[in-house]
């Protein structure tokens, strides 16, 4: 059984009660439609974990920083504007 | 109206403004009936001053490739107003070979769709029969091509997404091998999947611009670092003699879900490699029925994790609230139902309570399908199959995810296993699809151009 409120909550995403509702049947008929992959015979290896290289310095680019910045949803000046989160 | 990129190429070096005037009123004709632009680009006629290999063609890009100073939408809401501050590394050396970029094309949302009718800017149509979907997610990619709104494009491919809509539109379209193009400026559905690919109305505009995208970039480190030979060249030097003695496989598997006139279609173009002395031959491959859940497993865990960074923070769509966690839900409210779906399944998959059952499970399938196509490479040079399943379907006629996520069936196994696909129209609104081993993109392209020269003069 999906728990839809908590999924929304972790995934950052809103939905109204009938949204969920429909979401809710879709997800579950997609996770029984997976299922099969649980008929091969598998023994669950670690993945193996992913190494990043460091970047070479001459990759580094720089940004003509109003380009960016235009992009800001608010801004005051050079400095983005987000809603308080420290009470 | 001319469609052969050479005979595109010396109309352009006669009259370049010419040839500017034919497309864009064509465009102006007809791009209200299939939508296949997101952003037109204002070209200046006098700016085509360094020719370069791409001579001035005109190129349709789709809307998740980075062009500077032109809005990236990624075909959703969430970036409706978001203006690329840098050209993607394909978008650089394109300019750099005198492509001028014509516009941004339509795209299923996010690159999440498989039929180009989940874009929030519209469904794009087909042009051959405009009730029919065009194919997704580089929709507007193919049928710009096919409806002459411009002479090359560039789709990006995670499962199906330039071989699909070449397919439904009857043109040519190319997945490269994983790590042959850089995905440096690609709006990322699913990393280890996606590769940008070009798309032609002839396997050479297909090599003309792989050669040109394709290569070495030290800002994306999943591309290889390995000389790339010509595929112009090598295309242009092939001859039938090439292929004696090479040996295609088809998998049985493949075609237990397809339409009779798809099936019709394809043997009847596989006749002839009859011609040639080619070995063909039909295998099972068992693990053929898990193809679809195991690619979307995966590509919903990466693509819940891509998603994470649209937030209505730092750029993009963002929903106004006094709280910093109800302003992040309000932004991401404007996705749409099928990213939205693809989102929360991600997040279930890779949660504590199905990781190990569903998410590290189909990884090692996937490692174990990559070296069984490994054994099936060592015996044989080529995979054959049909692109699509069936014929285009009517636009609303596909409402089940779980319907739609199969018709990727034929499509998903070069993702999986990061292989070169290349889908060569056979017939209207149905292709064939030439799978080789990794690295050999030229051979693909070679064995496409021997079905174009022989196929594409009868086809009915």
């Amino acid at each position: 059984m999906i728990d839809i409120d908590r999924l929304c909550w972790i995934a950052k995403i809103e939905l109204d009660s009938k949204e969920k509702e429909k979401i809710k049947k879709d997800i579950e008929k997609i996770l029984e439609f997976f299922e099969v992959v649980k008929e091969m015979d598998v023994s669950i290896e670690m993945c193996k974990s992913l190494v990043f290289k460091n970047f070479p310095e001459k990759s580094l680019r720089k940004f003509e920083e109003e380009k960016i910045i235009i992009n800001f949803p608010k801004r005051e000046g050079k400095y983005l504007e987000v809603p308080i989160f420290l009470k | 109206m001319k469609t052969s990129t050479k005979e595109i190429i010396e109309d352009i070096k006669s009259d370049f403004e010419g040839h500017l005037d034919k497309v864009m009123s064509r465009i102006e004709k007809y791009e209200k009936k299939i939508n296949s632009f997101i952003t037109l680009i204002d070209i200046d006629k006098k700016s085509v001053k360094n020719r370069g290999v791409l001579e001035g063609l005109l190129i349709a890009v789709k809307d998740n490739i980075l062009v500077e100073g032109i809005r990236c939408t990624a075909g959703s809401k969430m970036l409706e107003n978001y203006i690329s501050p840098y050209d993607a590394t394909v978008i650089e050396r394109i300019k750099r070979e005198g492509g001028i970029i014509i516009g941004k094309t339509n795209m299923d949302e996010f690159a999440c769709g498989s039929d180009g009718t989940k874009s929030a800017f519209g469904p794009t149509k087909n042009p051959i029969d405009l009730s029919r979907v065009p194919g997704g997610s580089s929709s507007g990619s193919a049928a710009a091509l096919k409806a002459g709104f411009c002479d090359l494009a560039l789709g990006s491919d995670t499962g199906g997404s330039i071989r699909c809509p070449s397919c439904f539109c009857s043109v040519f379209g190319m997945k490269p091998t994983y790590g042959l193009v850089s995905r440096y400026g690609l709006i990322d559905m699913a990393m280890s999947f996606e590769q940008i690919g070009p798309m032609a109305n002839d396997i050479y505009g297909l090599a003309l611009l792989l050669d040109v995208i394709s290569g070495k970039d030290h800002r994306d480190s999943t591309t290889v670092d390995k000389p790339v030979d010509s595929f112009v060249n090598f295309i242009e030097k092939i001859d039938e003699k090439y292929f004696n003695g090479k040996k295609v496989v088809i998998f049985k598997e493949f075609f237990e879900r397809i339409s009779k006139i798809v099936e019709r279609k394809f043997f009847k173009a596989m006749d002839i490699l009859l011609s040639f002395d080619i070995e063909i031959r039909e295998i099972s491959f068992e693990e053929i029925k898990y193809i679809v859940p195991i690619y979307y497993i995966l590509v919903f865990s990466e693509f819940s994790s891509a998603m994470q960074r649209y937030d209505g923070l730092k750029y993009g769509f963002r929903g106004e609230c006094s709280d910093l966690w109800k302003c992040i839900m309000k932004s991401r409210k404007i996705l749409g139902e099928e990213v939205k779906r693809r989102i929360l399944l991600g997040t279930y998959i890779t949660s504590k309570f199905c990781y190990k059952d569903l998410f590290l499970r189909v990884n090692y399938i996937r490692e174990r399908i990559k070296k069984k196509i490994s054994e099936i490479f060592k015996e044989f040079d080529f995979i054959l199959s049909p692109t699509m399943p069936t014929l285009p379907w009517k636009i609303g006629e596909i409402q089940d995810s779980v319907e739609m996520y199969q018709m990727d069936i034929l499509t998903v196994l070069a993702n999986v296993c990061g292989i070169p696909a290349l889908n060569v129209p056979i017939s209207e609104m149905i292709g064939l699809q030439i799978m080789g081993k990794w690295f050999r993109d030229h051979e693909v392209l070679s064995l496409g151009k021997i079905f174009e020269m022989y196929l594409l003069k009868k086809w009915d």
